[in-house]
C-alpha cells in the first residue's frame, strides 16, 4: 500500500502562512516579479474557486479578479519547506519517495492503521508549517496520487478493493496523472470517459493503443506496489535547464548570454555529479504561435565545461534550419553521460582549464554560486535587454 | 532535491520591481535584534530600525537559504506596527530588515 501526500496549493499556502493578511483571499504566486508579464505558478483555493489555474497568464487572472493578491515566487522558501517536510516524514521510519517539491510517497505495507497514520501526518504538517496536505492511500502510486486529489483540501481518501470501482467511476479520465493531454483525448475518442473505463480495459487493448507505454500504464494501474522492489538510484540520463524570458527578445548578445548562463548551470551540475557529456541539446522557442527550433549534436570528446557546452550550443544554433527572429524561451541539456574516463587531461591547455574550473567551483562553494562567473552572463540581466 | 543556487530566477528576476504594486521600496538594512537562541532555534524578540523599537509579537514563518557556506535564516514576523521580513546571517552574525510585507 502507498500513502501519497499532496500539499494543498503549496506555494500559495506558504505565502499565506508568511503573511496572515493574505489568508482567505484570492492569491496568486507569479513565476516572476513582473505581475503583468508572467504566469500563475500557484493559486490559493480562494483564487481556484474563481476559475484561476496554474499556468494561466497573470493578465488573464487579473481580468477574472482585478483585486487578486499577487506575490512573486521565491523558490528558496518553497524548497526549504519541502525539504523540512521530508525530514519530518522520516521520523515515521517508513520507506519514502520524494516525488516532487509538493508530493511525497510512503510505503505503508503492513502498517496496522494507515488512516491514523494519515491523520498524524496531516496534524504534524499543519502544526509545524501552518499549511495543509491532502492524503491518498491506495495499492499503488498512481491510484494513491489520484486518491489524494479526491478530497482536497486537507482530505484523506482510502481506496480499498470495496470502494475502488465506485470512486473510479466518478472521476473523469483526465484527472489521472499523465492523461490531461493528448493521451487522455485519445482515450476519450475510444469511448473511455471515467477512470473506471480505463481501469477495466485489458492489457492488450492498451498495448495496441499506445504500444509499450500502454502496457506500462496497465501495470501501474493494477500493481500492488512496495518501494522495497525499487531499483537503487542510478546516474541521471540527462541534465538540463530552461528559462522563459519575460518577453520575446531579438537581441543576439542577450540570447547568447542566456545560453551561456544555462550552459554554466548544466556544467556545474555535471561536475557536482562527476559526469561528462558527449551530447548537447539546445532548444529555442519563439513567441506564442511561432515554431520552435531545436537540435542536438554528439561530439567525440565528453565535457563538463560550461564554456565548451556553450560553444557546442552555438554550433547547434548556427546549423539549425529554422532560425527564429525572436526568442521567448530557451533550454540547454546534456545527455550521453559518463564518468570522466581519464584521471588527468593529457594536454597542457586542458590541464590549465581543469584547474581553473576546480578553483571556480571551490570559490563558489565557499562564497555562493554567483560569486565568480563568466562575464558574458552579466548581459543576461534584464537591464541589458533593449 | 537541493537548492540550485546558481539560478537565473533567483539572480535576475529579483532585480525587477513588481509593476503597479505597493512596493515598500525598502532596500535591505542592517538592524539590531534581540533574540533567543535555544536548542538550535532562533526566536527574535524585538528589533530596532530607524531608532524605533519594534516588538515581535509572533514569528509567522521561518526558512533558510544557503549562500556558499553561509546560512541565512529568514523570519516573517508580526509586530503591532505591521509585518516584516528580517534575516540572520550565521557567518557574519548580522541581522537585516529585508522588506515590509
Amino acid at each position: 500500500m502507498i500513502l501519497h501526500i499532496d500539499m494543498d496549493a503549496f506555494f500559495a499556502s506558504i505565502e499565506q502562512a508568511i503573511n496572515p493578511r493574505l489568508k482567505n483571499k484570492p492569491l496568486i504566486v507569479g513565476s516572476r516579479a513582473n505581475r503583468l508579464h508572467t504566469v500563475v505558478c500557484a493559486a490559493s483555493y480562494e483564487a481556484k474557486r474563481l476559475g484561476i489555474k496554474s499556468g494561466m497568464p497573470t493578465q488573464e487572472a487579473f481580468r477574472i479578479c482585478p483585486h487578486l493578491e499577487f506575490v512573486p515566487a521565491e523558490q528558496g522558501k518553497y524548497i526549504w519547506t519541502s525539504e523540512q517536510i521530508l525530514e519530518l516524514l522520516k521520523r515515521w521510519e517508513l520507506r519514502l519517495n520524494y516525488a516532487s517539491i509538493d508530493e511525497f510517497q510512503m510505503d505503508i505495507e503492513n502498517h496496522p492503521d494507515p488512516l491514523k497514520l494519515a491523520c498524524d501526518i496531516q496534524e504534524r504538517i499543519k502544526g509545524t508549517f501552518a499549511i495543509t496536505a491532502s492524503i491518498g492511500i491506495a495499492p499503488n502510486c498512481i491510484l494513491a496520487k489520484l486518491a489524494s486529489k479526491i478530497n482536497k483540501p486537507c482530505g484523506i481518501t482510502v481506496l480499498t478493493p470495496d470502494n475502488l470501482m465506485s470512486y473510479l467511476q466518478k472521476i473523469p479520465l483526465n484527472k489521472l496523472c499523465g492523461l490531461n493531454g493528448i493521451t487522455g483525448e485519445l482515450f476519450v475518442t475510444k469511448g473511455m470517459r471515467s477512470c473506471l473505463d480505463l481501469y477495466q480495459k485489458p492489457s492488450y487493448f492498451l498495448k495496441n493503443l499506445m504500444g509499450k507505454n500502454g502496457l506500462t500504464l496497465y501495470q501501474a494501474l493494477h500493481a500492488t506496489e512496495s518501494f522495497a522492489n525499487l531499483p537503487k538510484e542510478s546516474k541521471p540520463k540527462s541534465i538540463g535547464h530552461s528559462y522563459t524570458l519575460p518577453r520575446a527578445s531579438k537581441t543576439p548578445q542577450f540570447i547568447m548570454a542566456w545560453i551561456r548562463l544555462l550552459a554554466e548551470m548544466v556544467a556545474r551540475r555535471l561536475r557536482e555529479n562527476n559526469l561528462e557529456s558527449k551530447t548537447t541539446h539546445l532548444w529555442l522557442s519563439g513567441p506564442l504561435g511561432s515554431k520552435n527550433s531545436q537540435g542536438q549534436m554528439t561530439w567525440q570528446n565528453a565535457t563538463n565545461d560550461g564554456q565548451e557546452i556553450y560553444l557546442r550550443c552555438l554550433r547547434i544554433k548556427l546549423k539549425s534550419k529554422n532560425q527564429l527572429p525572436m526568442i521567448r524561451a530557451l533550454g540547454v541539456s546534456c545527455s550521453n553521460l559518463n564518468q570522466p574516463q581519464y584521471d588527468s587531461p593529457l594536454f597542457l591547455e586542458a590541464k590549465r582549464r581543469e584547474g581553473l574550473l576546480e578553483a571556480i567551483d571551490k570559490i563558489n562553494y565557499k562564497f555562493g554560486d554567483d560569486t565568480i562567473y563568466p562575464a558574458i552572463i552579466t548581459l543576461a540581466s534584464h537591464k541589458h535587454e533593449p | 532535491m537541493r537548492q540550485q543556487g546558481f539560478n537565473p530566477r533567483a539572480r535576475w528576476d529579483r532585480q525587477i520591481p513588481p509593476e503597479g504594486t505597493d512596493h515598500s521600496g525598502l532596500s535591505p538594512e542592517k538592524i539590531e535584534v534581540t533574540a533567543h537562541f535555544k536548542a538550535g532555534i532562533i526566536n527574535p524578540q524585538c528589533f530596532i530600525w530607524n531608532k524605533k523599537e519594534y516588538s515581535v509579537s509572533c514569528v509567522n514563518y521561518r526558512w533558510q537559504e544557503r549562500r556558499g557556506q553561509e546560512i541565512i535564516t529568514y523570519f516573517a514576523v508580526s509586530c503591532p506596527e505591521g509585518l516584516y521580513q528580517i534575516s540572520f546571517n550565521n557567518t557574519g552574525f548580522s541581522w537585516r530588515l529585508d522588506k515590509i510585507l
